[in-house]
């Protein structure tokens, strides 16, 4: 049990790839934290660093209160799933479940009820006896998991455990892994690049790129309060949508003129930001985001809440839902997501309804969110 | 059907040139030891059972000849195994100068026979660096490859000669381990010991057999080195199988050779076997 501390985490490769960059972050004991990002932008490093199979370049990493910058490994009492699964070959499970207790001198009869217990508990006890050749990818995954479990280890680092399973395995181990960590009440550093996963899984969500955390916030504040574009453009699929825009003011308020003419007008009353804020930015150029599912398709809408006189140029049926690619005058293109089995034909005529609370406004230059939590703003 | 046919024809013609050779210069050659083996001279071709096998096993020189050739076996190459091993293992290491240490193990490779041979000349002969060096210190000098020393000198030798093509086996085999195995035995809490023998071995183990094998025909083959340095022959310790059957041949006796080679084959056979299935039983499950 134990909480964990990243201070000012750098870690320069040789090379001088600089892989992760003032990394700052504080895990509570039992948290369920989920690293997330693009390929290489230093997720596994970070975990590798709080394993201990890499040299911190700088900053500190605390388990519980004990600082483990200098610690081996198998000082640190934590367990480690790789992506690879990483079992030993020439190993049976049972073995390879054995191993690492058999390492810190555990006596026979206790190694042989912790392994039992916990391939009873993983639904594994039918292969104690197979060697990892013989196992599926699925079966291979449970194995990896129970030979982290049986340590009975202060934290759980796993990198990407899922991404060598087909799409309905990995649904599954996604729940899986959920109840086992309510199960066993420890700490788990999670990281993935998929943010279905990221939005499943964890307690909360670090986003990361090119070596730096850019949001900290569980799944619903993440996706409801994106920090800027990245993070806003990173979670959610089908993505969010993005178009420049002007904010600009008359009598009915302030609105946002869309479109390469300004054709459309978006009435920005009841987004995401104080009235200062919004009069700040009259007369500006901005990056608007829309998520697919904040729009609905309509024949007309009320003026300032919409866009008029588009088309649909692609219409994909997922079953339940529909992605509809709507073409607009003005340049615009938006995914818009609809509930239902093809509620628009290819090629039909549509307007758009916007639900204006759910807007985004981000600074043209920097990305940052100019919307946010109301009262204190973006965080 | 016929399509099957013709492929067959094919890959025998393709396979024909190489069989051909192995046919005329192995196959027939062995055959031809086998049946000299077996009968008293080979014109009047009179069927003598086991006889010369007993005669070569009575011959003193052959007993010495086996007797040192197993010693400089047993010695070098385990010693040609375990220290180019070690010195992968030290080269997979995070070492400066890394580059620089491998082609110096490595250049003995590029160097002929020949020229290895007046080094070591250079170096130990009675006239040579090291007893000059020992002159200069007040020791009086020894004639090193006529000593009790030659033995330690010829398998010095042979060590530097084979370092080098060893280790770069070694690294190879070493770079191929699955790195998250290693670390999973790290994160296991595996000493450094254990990772080695749990992990790193298994893996290692068809390198270690090749290796092995390899090293075990070149100690065999380090007659020439010493044909060389001290002709027909040498010191007694350094009087090697090969340089009995090289001196039978010169005495024409084909039937004492013939029997010698076939123990000899027979014996490296046997050593290749146990290799083998001791290779099959460390390195099983463990393929890439
Ligand atoms: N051993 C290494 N040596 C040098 N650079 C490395 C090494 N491992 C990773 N990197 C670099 O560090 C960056 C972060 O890598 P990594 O942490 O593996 O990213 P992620 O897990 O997010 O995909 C990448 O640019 C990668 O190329
Ligand atoms: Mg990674």
């Amino acid at each position: 049990m134990a909480g964990i501390t990243l201070k000012e985490v750098t870690k320069i490769y040789p090379g001088g790839v600089r892989a992760v960059d003032g990394f700052e972050l504080e895990i509570a004991d039992r948290e369920f934290v989920v690293l997330v990002g693009p390929s290489g932008c230093g997720k596994s490093t970070v975990l590798r660093m709080i394993a201990g199979l890499e040299d911190i370049t700088g900053g500190q990493i605390h388990i519980g209160d004990t600082l483990v910058n200098s610690m081996a490994p198998k000082e640190r009492n934590i367990a480690m799933v790789f992506q690879s699964y990483a079992l030993y070959p020439h190993m049976t499970v049972y073995k390879n479940m054995a191993f690492a207790l058999k390492m810190r001198g555990v006596k026979k009869a206790e190694r042989d009820a912790r392994v039992r217990e916990t391939a009873e508990m993983l639904d594994i006890t039918r292969l104690l006896a197979r060697k990892p050749r013989a196992l599926s990818g699925g079966e291979s995954q449970r194995v990896a998991l129970g030979r982290a479990m049986v340590r009975h280890p202060d934290v759980f680092l796993l990198d990407e455990p899922l991404s060598n399973l087909d799409a309905k395995l990995r649904a599954d181990m996604r729940a899986e892994i959920v109840k086992l960590h309510k199960k066993l009440e420890t700490t788990f550093i999670y990281v993935t690049h998929d943010q279905t996963e990221a939005m499943t899984m964890g307690d909360r969500i670090v986003i990361m790129n090119a070596g730096h955390i850019l949001q900290v916030d569980s799944p619903k504040d993440i996706y409801d309060y994106p920090v800027d574009t990245f993070v806003a453009g990173f979670i959610g699929s089908p993505r969010m949508n993005f178009a420049e825009g002007v904010i600009e003011k008359d009598v009915g308020g302030i609105f946002a003129a869309l479109g390469s003419n300004g054709e459309h007008r978006l009435a920005l009353e009841g987004v995401n930001a104080t009235a200062e804020t919004l009069t700040g930015l009259v007369g500006r150029r901005v990056t608007l985001g829309l998520r697919p599912e904040h729009m609905r398709v309509v024949s007309g809408h009320a003026p300032g809440a919409g866009f008029s006189g588009g088309f649909a140029d692609i219409v994909e049926v997922l079953g339940a839902e529909t992605n509809i690619y709507a073409d607009l005058p003005g340049g615009l293109r938006f995914i818009v997501r609809e509930w239902g089995d093809e509620p628009v034909r290819r090629g039909q005529a549509l307007d758009l309804a916007v639900q204006t609370e759910k807007l985004h406004i981000f600074d043209i230059e920097t990305g940052a969110a100019v919307t946010g939590r109301i009262g204190g703003g973006a965080r | 059907m016929k399509r099957r046919i013709k492929e067959r024809i094919f890959s025998f013609g393709y396979l024909l040139p190489s069989l051909a050779g192995v046919t005329v210069f192995f196959i027939a050659p062995f055959i031809q030891i086998i049946r000299y083996a077996l009968v008293d001279n080979p014109v009047s071709n009179n069927f003598v059972g086991f006889e010369n096998f007993i005669r070569v096993f009575n011959n003193n020189a052959f007993r010495r000849a086996a007797a040192n050739t197993a010693r400089f076996s047993a010695i070098a190459v385990p010693l040609a195994v375990a220290l180019s091993l070690l010195l992968a293992m030290m080269l997979e290491a995070k070492i400066p100068g890394k580059s620089k240490f491998r082609t110096f193990f490595l250049s003995p490779m590029m160097v002929p026979v020949a020229s290895i041979v007046l080094i070591w000349q250079v170096l130990f002969d009675y006239n040579g660096a090291l007893n000059s060096v020992l002159a200069s210190l007040g020791i009086s000098p020894v004639d090193w490859m006529k000593s009790d020393y030659s033995h330690v000198i010829v398998v010095l030798l042979f060590l530097w000669k084979n370092l080098g093509y060893n280790m770069i086996l070694f690294m190879a085999a070493l770079s191929n381990i699955p790195k998250a195995l290693i670390e999973a035995a790290n994160v296991d809490g595996a000493s450094a010991f254990r990772r080695f023998w749990q992990i790193k071995f298994r893996f290692l183990s068809p390198t270690l057999l090749f290796v092995t094998i390899l090293s075990l025909i070149n100690s065999f083959k380090v007659f020439r080195e010493i044909y060389l340095l001290t002709g027909n022959y040498p010191h007694e310790n350094l009087y090697l199988l090969q340089h009995f059957m090289n001196n039978t041949f010169g005495n024409i006796d084909y039937q004492k050779l013939s029997a010698a080679a076939l123990i000899m084959a027979l014996v490296m056979a046997i050593i290749i076997g146990i290799l083998f299935l001791a290779e099959g039983r460390i390195g099983r499950d463990v393929e890439q």
